[in-house]
């Protein structure tokens, strides 16, 4: 039954799905850049759009809450719009994550941290 | 006398047969406006402290709006007001359909009802005139047959409100009925109407509503139906949504996200439901015979089906479930059977019960049925099983009844808890006595901090009401209740707009929106202090540790969510200027809003 997608976080980037290393994108020396993998549960509304219950996202050490919009923005074109704002990394008015339990809707610069409790849904519906 | 009103209302002692009439002062009208507002007001000043809700002492009202029956759009609701026999305070329920704006066209705006009549008797208010009449012939009837048989004696034009026979029985969630199931359902206000012998109130009449500026009042309609009409996300303008699918289009998809409870509170949608899809969508209206709508309303989201052909009869014309159905008699108990929860509908349509405690009513009772605390040998023979469509049903209709161990569930979770014992408590999911609304208070949007979810369910006034709302956020929409507009015809509106531009032109006061919403702050310490002179303070009320999320649900979209209540009620008693203890308002706060003489009783 479940469905799990997979996205690298970085745009340009198909190693970054793998490595652990990367190489600095002004030199030619490496540096040690830790990466962890982030589950993103998709709840409601945005489980329909995606016909995903979860999405496994790849992300850097120090990963901001908008660098997990991007991601699903890139890779899932079909939450731009009414769920992500269209090219922006924001989430639209009714949409939210729920991080260990706590919501969040615009704060993007909170950073995500190795087994931290993502998931993605509708705030409100029903009359 | 102003636009909007009609400037009188009735006062019916049932115990004497006296009808009397009074003029609606502009005074009152300006400061609470109209439904509950001058509910409030009306019978905190004319009834004593204490007395029973079900015996003569109380006092019921039927009130509409000034906006009622006017072309404010959605201007169609009249609210029923009484001390409430499920919570011991104050109880309101609002009811959108024609009675409201016919009972302005027969001349007045409210009618309250004290006493208890010797016999069963019906109110006929027929253009400006009200008799009482002889109800022998219905008492007993259901709302359905009692609607059909007075509008079969008084002829074309008769709007009816009546109770079914649930209310006879004195059933504490039973409700007021018009059309076959437009009910004004919270707060047991059925019973109150059935205590006193009144089976109903027909209206009549071909009396305008004075409006003060119609046509900036029409202009604005067409303004606002315009912007209902333009398409939103998804392509879809306002009116198709919910004209396609009223208010039923939701819960299976809610239940998913973590908005709609399932299991009584106790679940988790992805988890204990997943697939609830049949219940809602286009499954809700496969059966669907035709649309209809309140009085000139241009949303129309009210749905008829065709008879039920199946496992289950439901009669021709039976309502369409709306989302609150969907979920007590849907998720809460994990039921996928879109056809029992119609027909379920149809049982508490026609018995006149209110849906939401009758749904949760029965999820309770499956849940102690399944936890041992119940057995069949109390269920008379019924297996009280999750999702047992069949039973669902049979013990509906045997609540409406108070057939059998339908008695014991007649009053709502408290009460049948109590009866029960052996720790059914644990499952009975209430605030001060009443079920609570179908949306899960622990999602709250961060972008609206001070709208509280889990709060407004504890502390307004008539407890576990979705619909109204706690401290300043909750302001606007006393104002819209009061004023007879439709909350959810009202979610497309640009509120200062359209609000003040309707009151305005109607009325003819040229209002702002700090007036509506100082008057909707009026309105909500009205309520308030009358159950403050009842003894209840909401800061006491527990709330089931189910509604908060204590502890929090371990998976699915509230994973790990625990509702700060304490800081919702606190952050909002210290914004309405009440005392965090006895939740009092201050003098200063009475007096900033002229309630100068609640402030001398409050504050001697």
């Amino acid at each position: 039954m479940t469905s799990r997608g997979s996205c690298g976080l970085k745009p340009d980037s198909h190693r970054l799905n793998t490595s652990w290393y990367e190489g600095s994108r002004r030199g030619q020396e490496w540096k040690y850049c830790p990466m962890f993998r982030c589950v993103v549960g998709v709840f409601g509304l945005p489980r329909e759009v995606t016909e995903l219950r979860e999405v496994e996202i790849e992300l850097e050490d120090g990963a901001r809450l908008r660098d997990i919009i991007a991601a699903l923005r890139r890779e899932i074109p079909a939450l731009e719009g009414d769920i992500i704002c269209a090219g922006e990394d924001r989430l639209t008015d009714n949409y939210a994550f729920n991080i260990n339990g706590r919501f969040y809707q615009d704060e993007n610069e909170l950073q995500v941290r190795p087994g931290d409790r993502v998931a993605l849904l509708l705030l409100a519906s029903g009359g | 006398m102003t636009g909007g009103y009609m400037g009188r209302i009735l006062f019916v002692n049932l115990s004497t047969g006296e009808i009397r009439e009074e003029v609606l002062e502009e005074n009152i009208c300006r400061d609470f406006i109209g439904g509950y507002g001058i509910g409030a007001r009306i019978i905190y000043d004319r009834q004593a402290a204490g007395v029973d809700p079900l015996g003569p002492d109380n006092t019921l009202g039927l009130i509409t709006g000034p906006l009622t029956g006017t072309p404010a759009t959605t201007g169609t609701r009249y609210q029923a007001v009484g001390k409430s026999p499920l919570t011991g305070g104050w109880g309101d329920a609002n009811s959108g359909g024609f009675f409201g704006p016919y009972l302005k066209f027969a001349g007045y705006d409210a009618v309250f009802f004290n006493g208890i009549a010797e016999k069963p008797v019906y109110l006929f208010v027929d253009n400006g005139k009200a008799e009482l009449r002889d109800a022998s012939h219905i008492w007993g009837k259901d709302t359905y047959e009692t609607e059909d048989t007075l509008k079969a004696e008084l002829g074309r034009g008769v709007e009816i409100a009546c109770i079914g026979p649930a209310s006879e029985k004195l059933s504490l969630i039973s409700g007021i009925i018009t059309r076959r199931g437009a009910a004004a359902a919270r707060s047991g206000l059925g019973a109150v109407m059935g205590s006193k012998k009144l089976k109903a109130v027909a209206v009549r009449g071909n009396q305008k509503v004075p409006v003060a500026d119609k046509e900036r009042a029409d202009r604005l309609r067409s303004e606002q139906i315009a912007e209902m009409r333009t398409p939103v996300a998804g392509g879809q303008s306002f009116i198709e949504r919910f004209h396609k699918y009223g208010t039923s289009s939701g819960a299976h998809r809610s239940a998913l996200s973590g908005d709609t409870p399932v299991k009584n509170w106790g679940g988790i949608g992805v988890v204990d439901f997943p697939e609830p899809d049949s219940l809602g969508g286009d499954n809700a209206i496969a059966n669907l015979a035709g649309r209809a709508g309140c009085w000139r309303c241009p949303i129309a989201c009210e749905g008829r089906l065709k008879e039920g052909t199946g496992e289950y009869r439901y009669p021709a014309g039976t309502r369409r479930v709306e989302y609150e159905t969907q979920a007590s008699f849907g998720t809460m108990c994990l039921n996928n059977n879109i056809e029992s929860v119609n027909m379920a509908n149809h049982i508490c349509n026609s018995y006149g019960l209110d849906t939401i405690s009758a749904g949760c009513t029965i999820a309770f009772a499956i849940e102690c049925y399944e936890n041992g605390l119940i057995t069949r040998a109390d269920t008379d023979g019924i297996e009280m099983t999750w999702g047992n469509h069949q039973a669902i049903v049979a013990m509906t209709e045997k609540l409406a009844k108070r057939e059998g161990f339908g008695d014991v569930l007649a009053d709502g979770v408290k009460v049948a808890a109590g009866k029960i014992g052996r720790g059914a408590e644990q499952y009975a999911v209430h605030i001060g006595g009443q079920e609570l609304g179908m949306h899960d208070p622990k999602l709250i949007s961060p972008r609206r901090p001070s709208q509280p979810s889990a709060a407004r369910y504890q502390a307004d006034a008539t407890p576990g009401r979705h619909t109204q709302g706690f401290g300043p956020s909750g302001f606007r929409g006393h104002f819209l209740n009061a004023a007879g507009l439709c909350m959810m015809g009202q979610m497309a509106a640009d509120p200062t707009k359209y609000l003040v531009g309707f009151m305005s032109a109607v009325t003819g006061w040229e209002c702002t929106m700090d007036e509506l919403l100082k008057a909707g702050e009026r309105i909500a310490n009205m309520r308030h202090v009358f159950n403050l002179r009842e003894g209840i303070n909401p800061i006491e009320w527990q709330v089931h540790p189910r509604i908060t999320g204590n502890p929090p649900q371990e998976e699915g979209p509230l994973a790990g969510v625990t509702a700060d209540i304490k800081a919702q009620v606190y952050w909002n008693l210290g914004a309405l200027d009440w005392d965090m203890i006895t939740a009092k308002p201050s003098r200063r706060k009475l007096l900033e809003l002229g309630l100068d003489d609640i402030a001398r009783e409050l504050w001697p």
